[in-house]
């Protein structure tokens, strides 16, 4: 699995992703670590095929003692399958994850980690220095979403928003936005189901200074592609499954 | 002592297959029960000429009790067991993707999954231990059982016998041995498909 480190600047940010072991016909996600002295906290960790590479990666990075917090943007499988496994090997951890999952996502298996539900209005985590703020993304596209944004890397964590169906081994950061468009466009029309619910992300999100948009499909954007994303996103009509 | 995760999932398919051959032995229980109670009624009625009856038409109302108690008790311990088997399946998986983790690291960093692993084999160990204990029961539940059926079988063959002297009654009585005969075979062949289940267990 490869891993990039995408913010190094008093705390760390990681990527993980394009892990060639993975198993052929599962969905292709990128995990993100987030490294603040001694607490570290991991947005996304993945489904239980990639537990065995994600924790090994992770630990390239930083010391087990030190991953204390896990962070799921909402339900799906590819996003905290995994649950059963880390509550195993980091049994005084805590996961944040809305609260409306909560009865849900303990069929994964929990029986030692710590549930910190974040309310529908958003919250906020301190790790040794810094602040995070769980951003709401409801109905984008599960009922109960977060995103987490950094305001002092200026990184948004955006789960599935931004997110594209890419061939192995594409490039972590996007390159050429316009031939990114086509990538992405299905999975937002199809997977986004309320053009409402799109309206009031944008209007939150546009009040934050985001240097780099980082989703769990795909790549990255960066600098002026965030922006190009966003009135992008604007546009397209979404919920086409019931069009 | 660890295992292979798809000997477990075998393991846990056959604990939830004994559970439903208890869950279908109990309700046949429980018909047998009604079936008992049946053949005791009619002896009452058929008077002196069944007198001979009444005794054994009593033994099958106590054996059909003590079955269906034994059968309830039997599924409880099946369910048990699967539930054993799906936390040891689950620690198994665990340990085995702990170990590729393991495999892609070196030294301290490695070293650091050593407590997690040691605490899981601890708890996959103590999960063997009960796992050994419920299988132990079970067999000993499972022959009990079947033994019941066994003289059930017997009786039901005598009780075919006396109802040669019953007169009119003769058939019913005949009728109702027959079916007492039936469920009590029913019985047996779910405890029988649990027992061959059992081999599947290798703890």
């Amino acid at each position: 699995m490869d891993a990039l480190k995408i913010y190094d600047n008093g705390h760390q940010w990681y990527v993980f992703g394009r892990d060639p072991e993975k198993p052929e016909k599962i969905i292709d996600t990128n995990q993100f670590m987030i490294v603040d002295g001694k607490r570290s906290i991991l947005l996304d960790p993945g489904g239980i095929e990639v537990f065995s590479t994600m924790l090994a990666s992770a630990l390239k990075y930083v010391d087990i003692e030190n991953l204390t917090d896990l962070f799921a943007s909402h339900q799906d499988p590819d996003i905290i399958s995994s649950l059963g496994m880390w509550d195993q090997v980091l049994p005084k951890a805590n996961l944040h994850c809305s609260w409306l999952w909560e009865g849900f996502i303990r069929h994964f298996g929990m029986d030692n980690i710590g549930y910190q539900p974040i309310s529908d209005s958003g919250g906020r985590i301190t790790l040794e220095t810094i602040d995070l703020e769980f951003i709401p993304a409801h109905y984008l596209h599960s009922s109960g979403n977060f995103h987490v944004y950094d305001p002092k890397s200026k990184i948004l964590f955006s789960g599935d928003i931004g997110a594209a169906l890419e061939p192995p081994g594409s490039p972590m950061f996007v390159e050429d936005f316009d031939k990114h468009v086509e990538k992405m466009r299905y999975f937002h029309e199809r997977w986004m189901p309320s053009n409402e619910a799109k309206h009031h992300w944008l209007k939150r999100v546009r009040k934050l200074d985001i240097e780099v948009m980082a989703p769990q499909h795909g790549r990255l954007f960066k600098g002026k592609d965030v922006e190009r994303f966003l009135n992008w996103f604007e546009e397209l009509d979404v919920g086409v499954a019931i069009k | 002592m660890r295992k292979a995760s798809s000997d477990i999932a075998i393991q846990t398919a056959a604990a939830a297959t004994i559970s439903g051959h208890l869950f279908r032995a109990s309700l046949i229980a429980k018909h047998l029960a009604l079936a008992a109670k049946n053949s005791r009624a009619m002896v009452l009625r058929a008077g002196e000429k069944a007198v001979g009856l009444k005794v054994i038409s009593d033994y099958f109302d106590d054996l059909a009790g003590k079955t269906i108690n034994l059968s309830t008790s039997i599924n409880k311990r099946a369910i048990s067991i699967s539930r054993t088997s799906v936390r040891q399946w689950r620690t198994q998986t665990f340990l085995d993707r702990m170990d590729k983790s393991q495999s892609r690291l070196e030294g301290s960093k490695a070293s650091q999954l050593a407590p997690s692993i040691n605490e899981r084999q601890h708890y996959l160990s103590s999960l063997i231990g009960t796992l050994q204990t419920e299988l132990k029961s079970l067999q000993e539940q499972l022959a009990d059982i079947n033994q019941y059926m066994q003289s059930s079988s017997v009786v039901a063959v005598t009780f075919k016998l006396e109802a040669t002297q019953t007169g009119e009654f003769q058939p019913l009585l005949e009728d109702m041995a027959k079916t007492i005969n039936g469920h009590s075979n029913d019985i047996k062949y779910h405890i029988t498909n649990s027992q061959k289940q059992l081999s599947q267990f290798h703890v």
